[in-house]
């Protein structure tokens, strides 16, 4: 009798949390046709391993980038670990994590992120738990993972479970049940691919209007919060022998400061890396702020993209010693795939842009 | 023994007199959040410009602006607009339909604030306009008020630059 | 750390496997450091307060206790010796100075109560702030409303001679601060839950099952119904609400009320369950209530006994009180021998209205309820008169009649509530009248109140949940009893569903809205 009613309870517990993960993988948001940089930080691991090259960094990385390009001009494996608004500790992290994968000969990362010293210095807190949410729950469970969402809860998600609400992400969504789409069951289990390695393209065409400008700030002095990340970043490259990149995207907004452009050569000069401001190179790289934009200069559109990787590559290739893997040939099959797929997505974007005007 | 029951039982009434609820939680809700202190103003051309308030009004008073840009952060499209007017710049935030004042700030010294500092004043008058305790121990005066704030930025014991920012969650 | 959050669920069901697992003898010892950890986790300069009150308990009980212990032995022993007068005074003597002790403890307790509420007042506040009184302006402490009248009727108790002192400081301790009634009650008697708390408890997993049932209960009727509804009671408070809309929000606040109160008391009850102690109701179905008396045996139930028992009863047979009666009595005829007892009331519900706050709107409170009370009590002759006439009283009909009426009655006493200030709570009730407004029912503005039509069908369907439970309980007594008795897949399928539905439903959490979450418009 009692054995019966043991088996009878193990039986509804497995039934009920079966139940609940099934809920729970229905609940969380797709990010398959709306909201689609969320989806970046989970294709990651389908593809990981033979990149020689990785990108860290927020949307200044994964809007202006094109690693197909990088491969087909110069035979360069890589990757963009992007996410909006990655703060500088989910780039650390995520970077840290990105090491159990593979080690890739270069770290790129993107040094906008030094401007945010915590959660609440990135101004609407409803967008932040937002894009906290789009930067981590994607994310495979490791320790990596734990210290970016320690690091990351604004105090409204420390309120409402902190770091519950991430172990059980039915807590956060529980009240999409009312806002469930085709697409929730569609992309119950499964995902498509929205990125080209990390980028997620874009080509449409919004010229720059007008100059973009900032208040002036009172002080210009990046925090001992994100040295203390930048840091921890270059003794994590120094362990894996992986080379570290500073850059800073060409997006015209947010305005990246004179005085901070300053602070990080200084830093870069101090430790010998590789600081490339890419705004102080528009010329070289051809940027045509009337069509090389989708959104009045804030990021780069594919065509713009695709000069910047350009440009970008002959320095990567030039400073160190990448290996062309056109001729490599399980790479270059892998890679043919994936550069067929970035022209049938081009073709299909400006298709639909096209037949739209 | 009756007194000492009476005073006992006086002496509770006397105690529970000032005692606190514990019981029941009465969530009823939040308030509806206007907030309604007064904010930082200046003036300029007889129009008010207030921080964190609708700006409909103000924007019309001012007239046609010489340009105005959609700022956005990462991947978010065409929300803060900024609107310049020559000397002055001004920044708003979304609030459903509408669009609140959110930061603003000078150019050059054709305007000042409401106690007539600009950009050039000295140290001084603005330690007189302002006081000493507004001063950061770095090198700016910060002014709050209601939901508002001030911001004068000194460089080389000269006032280089003025700020005003609504305060919003 | 509040009952309704994960935090609070983890460790209670991490307090669980421990508890079941260590010695039997030392499971008290486990409930006591649990209950400090959650008392610490309020803060901790609140420690202060509640170590007070333990002492100061302990000290006094077992003063009080040892000198009556002495008593019955001398008593005992000299039984013969004595003559009835010299007993007499040897016991008067002991209970003068058994009241000594009993005053000194009230005064220290409700005294450091009274400073701390007294500094709370802005100018007291800022004197004190450099003093050594400035430690006690923190506020009130958790809990001090139930912890203190749970330890004073524990000294009063001993006073008495009801119950004997517990000698082990610890276990005192335990009493004082068993956290699963810290929060909201029950405000248990010694002589109820001691036993309980004290003794070694075998794991039981019926006792088990039915505490975490009662617990996911008090979580659904919090989460889906009382969270929900509190934006429109919040709403409701508005000028602009009168006559209907007053009503309404009378009934929305009884809805989000009763789902709250007795969804944390279940969540506390449950959970003691969960540990195999039975601790006293504090709700049974008061929307049930045919006449006021009744309604006050079924809502806050601990208060109103302890109320009863520490003021009223003391009160009603003390000399001063047996004085006015006999000249009531004498004056008055049989309605002077109801006069003292009326003033024992009025003084006894002035003091319930103030234990909720000391605000002008809870002295109404506690008047009003006095009032009906009192009337009731007064028109019982004619009650009798009518139903002798008419034969309704065991109507159905009427019987549901008596209950609407006091569900009404009840909701517009206890909206006083939401009103300190009095002459507006009255000149609402007035609009009851002068500005009906029933229009609001169906002009659109109850969809302006923070509610959905989706909202206001997840609280209709709460509600039902409810009184289906309720009705079960009224008519056929433990709803969980007839729950184990039906076969397993039923009874698994009913709790899967109940839990799946609190969870998707409960009005918890940072709300989901698509807008924040960005998107590209290109």
């Amino acid at each position: 009798m009692k054995k019966k009613n043991v088996m009878g309870i193990c039986t509804a517990v497995c039934i009920c949390l079966l139940i609940l993960w099934l809920l729970q993988a229905l609940l969380m948001p797709k990010y398959m046709s709306e909201s689609q940089e969320g989806a970046l930080i989970a294709e990651y691991y389908d593809e990981a391993g033979g990149n020689d090259v990785i990108f860290i960094g927020d949307c200044e990385v994964y809007e202006n980038f094109s690693p197909i390009t990088l491969y087909e001009e110069y035979g360069i494996t890589s990757y963009i670990r992007g996410s909006a608004q990655q703060l500088i500790w989910q780039s650390y992290y995520l970077m840290e994590e990105t090491f159990k994968y593979e080690t890739p000969k270069v770290m790129v990362f993107n040094v906008l992120s030094m401007k945010y010293d915590t959660p609440e210095s990135t101004g609407n807190l409803k967008h932040r738990e937002a894009y906290n949410r789009m930067n981590l729950d994607g994310m495979r469970w490791s320790m990596s993972k734990w210290n970016s969402i320690s690091a990351s809860l604004t105090e409204e998600e420390k309120e409402w479970g902190g770091n519950w609400s991430y172990i059980f992400p039915i807590l956060r969504y529980h009240d999409r049940w009312s806002q469930l789409s085709s697409e929730d069951f569609k992309y119950i289990f499964k995902r498509d691919e929205v990125s080209d390695n990390g980028y997620l393209m874009q080509v449409n065409v919004k010229p720059v209007t007008s100059e973009h400008v900032e208040k002036p700030i009172a002080d210009y002095q990046f925090s001992e919060n994100c040295w203390e990340y930048l840091d921890a970043m270059k003794e994590l490259c120094e362990k894996h022998s992986t080379k570290l990149v500073l850059i800073k995207a060409p997006s015209l907004s947010p305005v990246w400061w004179d005085q901070w452009d300053a602070q990080i050569e200084e830093y870069a000069k101090k430790n010998g890396l590789l600081y490339i401001n890419f705004l102080d190179y528009q010329q070289e790289i051809g940027i045509d702020w009337n069509t090389d934009t989708y959104d009045t200069g804030l990021h780069l559109n594919v065509y713009g993209a695709e000069k910047l990787s350009s440009y970008f590559g002959k320095i990567l290739k030039d400073e160190y010693d990448l290996e062309d893997h056109r001729n490599n040939e399980d790479m270059s099959s892998q890679w043919t795939k994936k550069v067929n797929s970035y022209n049938e997505r081009k073709k299909l974007l400006e298709d639909i842009r096209d037949n739209k005007n | 023994m009756k007194k000492s029951i009476v005073l006992a039982v006086i002496i509770c009434i006397m105690a529970i007199v000032f005692a606190g609820c514990g019981g029941q939680s009465t969530n009823t809700g939040s308030s509806d959040g206007k907030n309604n202190e007064p904010t930082l103003s200046f003036t300029v051309n007889g129009t008010k410009v207030e921080l964190g308030v609708d700006a409909t009004d103000i924007l019309k008073s001012l007239g046609e602006p010489k340009s105005v840009t959609e700022e956005a952060s990462c991947a978010f499209e065409g929300l803060d607009k900024t609107y310049f007017y020559g000397n002055f710049y001004l920044t708003t935030y979304p609030n459903g339909d509408k669009e609140n004042i959110y930061s603003c700030w000078f150019v050059d010294d054709s305007l000042s604030t409401d106690e007539n500092i600009y950009i050039g004043a000295t140290k001084a008058e603005v330690e007189s306009a302002y006081g000493a305790e507004s001063f950061n121990g770095n090198n700016a005066y910060v002014i709050k008020k209601g939901a508002s704030m001030l911001t004068i930025i000194i460089e080389d014991d000269c006032v280089s630059a003025i700020t005003y920012d609504a305060i919003i969650d | 750390m509040q009952f309704t959050s994960i935090s609070f669920l983890a460790f209670a069901g991490l307090l669980l496997l421990i508890y079941y697992i260590v010695p039997k003898k030392l499971q008290w010892v486990i409930l006591l450091i649990a209950s400090y950890i959650f008392y610490l986790s309020a803060g901790l300069e609140y420690l202060f307060f509640i170590v007070f009150t333990t002492i100061t308990t302990y000290i006094a009980s077992r003063i009080i206790d040892s000198r009556l212990a002495k008593q019955k032995l001398y008593l005992a022993e000299h039984k013969e010796e004595l003559s009835r007068e010299e007993k007499k005074e040897y016991k008067d003597k002991i209970k003068k100075k058994n009241q000594i002790a009993l005053v000194v403890y009230l005064v220290l307790n409700f005294g450091v109560l009274a400073v701390c509420k007294g500094l709370l007042i802005v100018p007291f506040n800022q004197m004190a702030t450099n003093t050594v009184l400035g430690f006690l302006s923190l506020g009130l402490p958790l809990g001090i409303s139930f912890y203190m009248f749970q330890s004073v009727g524990y000294v009063v108790d001993i006073h008495r001679g009801v119950v004997r002192a517990e000698k082990n400081f610890f276990k005192v301790t335990l009493f004082v601060s068993f956290f699963p009634q810290l929060v909201q009650g029950p405000i248990s008697k010694f002589s109820q839950l001691a036993p309980q708390l004290f003794s070694e408890h075998s794991f039981d997993g019926k006792k088990l099952s039915y505490g975490l049932q009662r617990i996911l209960w008090g979580f659904f009727k919090k989460l889906v119904i009382a969270d929900r509804i509190a934006a429109a009671v919040g709403a409701l408070k508005a000028p602009e609400y009168e006559g209907m809309g007053f009503l309404l929000l009378a009934t929305f606040y009884a809805v989000q009320i009763y789902a709250d109160f007795t969804g944390g008391i279940d969540v506390a009850i449950g959970l003691g369950e969960a540990f195999g102690i039975q601790m006293t109701e504090n709700f049974v179905r008061p929307f049930f209530s045919k006449n006021i008396a009744e309604y006050w045996r079924r809502w806050h139930i601990s208060l109103g006994e302890w109320m009863k028992d520490y003021i009223f009863y003391p009160l009603s047979v003390s000399q001063p009180m047996r004085k006015l009666s006999k000249f009531t009595y004498k004056n008055m005829g049989n309605l002077g021998k109801r006069i003292p007892v009326y003033i024992a009331s009025i003084i006894t519900w002035f003091a319930t209205g103030i234990w909720h706050g000391f605000s002008p709107n809870f002295i109404v409170w506690g008047m009003l309820n006095c009032f009906f009370i009192v009337l009731s009590e007064e028109l019982m002759p004619l009650y009798a008169k009518f139903h002798a006439r008419f034969g309704l009283k065991d109507k159905k009909i009427y019987g549901l009649f008596e209950m609407a009426r006091m569900f009404t009655l009840m909701n517009l006493i206890r909206i006083s509530d939401l009103f300190p200030n009095v002459s507006l709570y009255f000149s609402k009730l007035l609009s009851l009248v002068t500005n009906p407004d029933i229009s609001v029912l169906w002009d659109g503005r109850l969809l302006n109140l923070g509610l959905t039509g989706l909202d206001y069908g997840i609280i209709g369907f709460g509600i039902l949940v409810m009184l289906t439970v309720s009705i079960i309980g009224e008519k056929k007594g433990s709803v969980r009893d007839l729950l184990s008795q039906k076969p397993a897949v039923l009874r698994y399928a009913l709790i899967i569903a109940l839990l799946i539905i609190t969870l998707l439903v409960g009005s918890y959490g940072i709300g989901y809205n698509a807008s924040n979450f960005i998107y590209n418009q290109f």
